[in-house]
C-alpha cells in the first residue's frame, strides 16, 4: 500500500507539471529569444483559462452551437466545445502577447534597463489579473462541475481520463514544438536569433517576424495550460501569478533557454511539490520550487540541461 | 559603362547620431572584383561593411548595389537584394549543424534551397563530411568556410567579409584567400575588410585605406602596396603628401 501511496503522488506530480512544463517553455523562450525574463507570463496562463471559460459559456447560452458541437467524448467531461473554445483561446492569447510586446514590452526591452524591464512586467501581470478579477471575480470557476470517476490501474493508482488528456496534450505539444524546432526554417530562423540577433539579420531573417513567433508560440503553450487547469483543477484569477515561481523554477533548473529543461524542469518541480505534500505536509508546497532551484544550482549553476556560457 | 555592383558615395554613419565614425568614404566595385578596405584599427573598416549591411545607421551618402538603393533597409532586405556579410567575429550558428547554417543562409530563397546548398558544398568539399556537425566544434578554418558558404547562399552580387584572416594559421589564411579569389573569379564582387595588408593587398584587385573614418589613399593594389605612405598612414603619421 506505501508503494502505491508513493506513486500515486509522483503520478499526481507529473500531471501537475505537465503544465508547469507548457508554461516554463514559454519563460524560457521568451528569455533566450528576447532577453527578456517575462513575469507576466503566467497571465497569458489565467486569461487562456478565462477565455476558454467565455467560449464555453457562449456555446451554453446558444441552443444552436450546443446541437452543432455535441455533447463530452465519454469517457472524458469535454467535448468539441472545449476544443473550439481552446483553438479561440490560442488565437485570443497570441493577439495579447503581441498586443502587449508593440505596445509596452518592446519599449522595455529598448530602455536596455533590466530592473525596469523585470518591474515593468510585474505591472502588466497586475493589471491583467485585476482585469480578471474585474470581469469574472475573485470565485473559483469550472469548465464543468460533472464529477469525473477516476480509473484504477496498476497497484492501486488513480488517474482521471481527464488528466491522462492533459498529459497526452502536453506531450503532443512538446513534440510538435520540437518538430518545429528542427525542421522548419522558422524554427532555425528562432534558434538562430537565439544564439546571435545580428548573425540571423544578415542571413536574412527578419529579426522582428521571429519575436512575433515566439510571443504567439509562447502565449498558445500558456493558452493550453490554462485550459488543462480549467479542465482539471479550477479557474481562479491567481492561477497564473501562483504559479509564477515554479514556472521560473522550472525553466531556470531546467537550464533556462532549453525547451527540454524547461519540460523537465516542469516534471521535477511538479513531482517534488506533489512529495513534499507528503512528506512535510501543504504548507511547505510553494517552499518547493525554490528548494529545488536552489538544490540544483548549487550543484549545476547552468541547470539541468544548460549550457554553459 | 556597366552599372558597379556597388557604388557607396559620400557615405557618413555611426552609432551615435552627431558622432559619425565614416566621415564620407566612396567607391565603386565592379562584379568580379576584389576590392581591400585597409587601415588602422579605428578607421572605420568594420563601420563600413556594417552599415552597407544595414547594421549601423547611416546619416549621409548613397549605398546602391546593382544601381538600386539600399541605404536604410533593413539588414535582412539588404541581403535579399544580394549584399551578404560575414562578420568578423560570431559569424556562424555554433550551436546549429553546418547544413542548419546554410539553410539560415538561404533564409531569404523561396524554392531551391537544397540544390542551393549542394552547389555551395561543392565549393567547399571538405565541409560535406561535416554537414551534421555543430559549427562550434569545428577548427577555426572550417568555421570561416561554413561562415562564407552560408554568406554564398543566397547567390550574393556582393560578398563582404570582415577580416576574414583574423585568429587563423597563416596556412589556413591562404586557404581563405584563395577561396575569396575563387568566389570572385565566378562573378561575385568582393569587399574584404582586413588588418592582414599583405595578405589583403596580394588578393586584391583594388585597395581603399581608411583612417579615422575619411579615405586616405585608393587605386590598383599593387599602387598601394608600392607607395610608402601606407606605413606612415598604419604608423599614424601625417597624411601622405603632407610630409615636412
Amino acid at each position: 500500500m506505501t508503494l502505491a501511496i508513493w506513486l500515486q503522488s509522483i503520478l499526481d506530480g507529473l500531471v501537475i507539471g505537465a503544465t508547469v512544463s507548457l508554461g516554463a517553455i514559454g519563460i524560457t523562450l521568451t528569455y533566450a529569444i528576447l532577453r527578456f525574463a517575462n513575469f507576466a507570463h503566467g497571465e497569458f496562463i489565467t486569461w487562456g483559462g478565462y477565455f476558454a471559460l467565455a467560449v464555453l459559456g457562449a456555446v451554453a447560452g446558444s441552443q444552436d452551437l450546443k446541437a452543432l458541437l455535441g455533447g463530452p467524448f465519454e469517457p472524458f467531461s469535454f467535448g468539441w466545445p472545449l476544443i473550439v473554445a481552446t483553438l479561440a483561446s490560442i488565437l485570443a492569447a497570441s493577439a495579447l502577447a503581441l498586443i502587449l510586446d508593440a505596445i509596452y514590452f518592446r519599449r522595455l526591452r529598448r530602455a536596455k534597463i533590466a530592473i525596469a524591464s523585470v518591474i515593468g512586467a510585474f505591472g502588466a501581470a497586475l493589471v491583467l489579473r485585476n482585469l480578471v478579477v474585474l470581469g469574472y471575480g475573485a470565485d473559483p470557476e469550472y469548465f464543468s462541475r460533472e464529477i469525473q470517476i477516476a480509473i484504477r490501474f496498476g497497484p492501486g493508482l488513480r488517474i482521471t481520463p481527464d488528466q491522462i488528456a492533459l498529459v497526452g496534450v502536453t506531450a503532443l505539444l512538446v513534440v510538435s514544438l520540437h518538430l518545429f524546432l528542427t525542421r522548419t526554417q522558422m524554427g532555425r530562423a528562432m534558434r538562430g536569433v537565439r544564439e546571435n540577433p545580428d548573425l540571423a539579420s544578415v542571413s536574412g531573417i527578419d529579426v522582428a517576424a521571429v519575436i512575433r513567433a515566439t510571443w504567439v508560440i509562447g502565449a498558445s503553450l500558456a493558452a493550453v495550460a490554462g485550459v488543462l487547469i480549467g479542465l482539471t483543477i479550477q479557474l481562479r484569477p491567481s492561477i497564473g501569478f501562483d504559479l509564477l515561481l515554479p514556472l521560473f523554477a522550472a525553466a531556470v533548473l531546467g537550464g533556462i533557454g532549453s525547451i527540454y529543461g524547461a519540460v523537465l524542469g516542469g516534471l521535477v518541480i511538479g513531482v517534488s511539490e506533489s512529495l513534499a505534500v507528503m512528506l512535510i505536509g501543504p504548507e511547505y508546497r510553494a517552499a518547493i520550487s525554490f528548494g529545488m532551484l536552489f538544490l540544483i544550482l548549487l550543484v549545476r549553476p547552468q541547470g539541468i540541461l544548460g549550457v554553459r556560457a | 559603362m556597366a552599372e558597379p555592383a556597388l557604388a557607396v558615395r559620400a557615405l557618413e554613419a555611426g552609432y551615435v547620431r552627431g558622432v559619425p565614425i565614416l566621415r564620407g568614404v566612396g567607391f565603386d566595385l565592379a562584379a568580379g572584383e576584389i576590392l581591400a578596405v585597409l587601415g588602422p584599427n579605428g578607421a572605420g573598416k568594420s563601420t563600413l561593411v556594417r552599415t552597407i549591411a544595414g547594421l549601423v545607421p547611416r546619416f549621409a551618402g548613397e549605398i546602391r548595389l546593382a544601381g538600386a538603393s539600399l541605404a536604410d533597409l533593413p539588414p535582412h532586405r539588404v541581403v535579399a537584394a544580394g549584399f551578404a556579410y560575414v562578420p568578423q567575429v560570431a559569424n556562424v550558428f555554433a550551436e546549429l549543424t553546418v547544413d542548419e547554417n546554410l539553410a539560415l543562409g538561404g533564409y531569404t530563397l523561396k524554392r531551391g534551397r537544397a540544390e542551393r546548398a549542394a552547389r555551395v558544398f561543392e565549393l567547399f568539399p571538405d565541409l560535406v563530411a561535416k554537414r551534421q556537425a555543430k559549427a562550434g566544434r569545428l577548427s577555426g578554418g572550417q568555421r570561416q568556410m561554413v561562415a562564407i558558404a552560408r554568406a554564398l547562399m543566397v547567390e550574393p552580387r556582393v560578398l563582404a567579409l570582415d577580416e576574414p584572416s583574423a585568429g587563423l594559421a597563416p596556412i589556413v589564411v591562404e586557404q581563405v584567400f584563395a577561396m575569396i579569389r575563387r568566389v570572385a573569379r565566378s562573378g561575385v564582387a568582393v569587399l574584404v575588410v582586413e588588418q592582414n595588408v599583405r595578405a589583403a593587398l596580394a588578393t586584391a584587385d583594388r585597395a581603399l585605406v581608411l583612417a579615422e573614418g575619411v579615405e586616405r589613399l585608393s587605386g590598383p593594389a599593387g599602387d598601394v602596396a608600392a607607395n610608402a605612405a601606407i606605413a606612415e598612414i598604419y604608423l599614424g603619421g601625417a597624411p601622405a603628401g603632407a610630409s615636412p
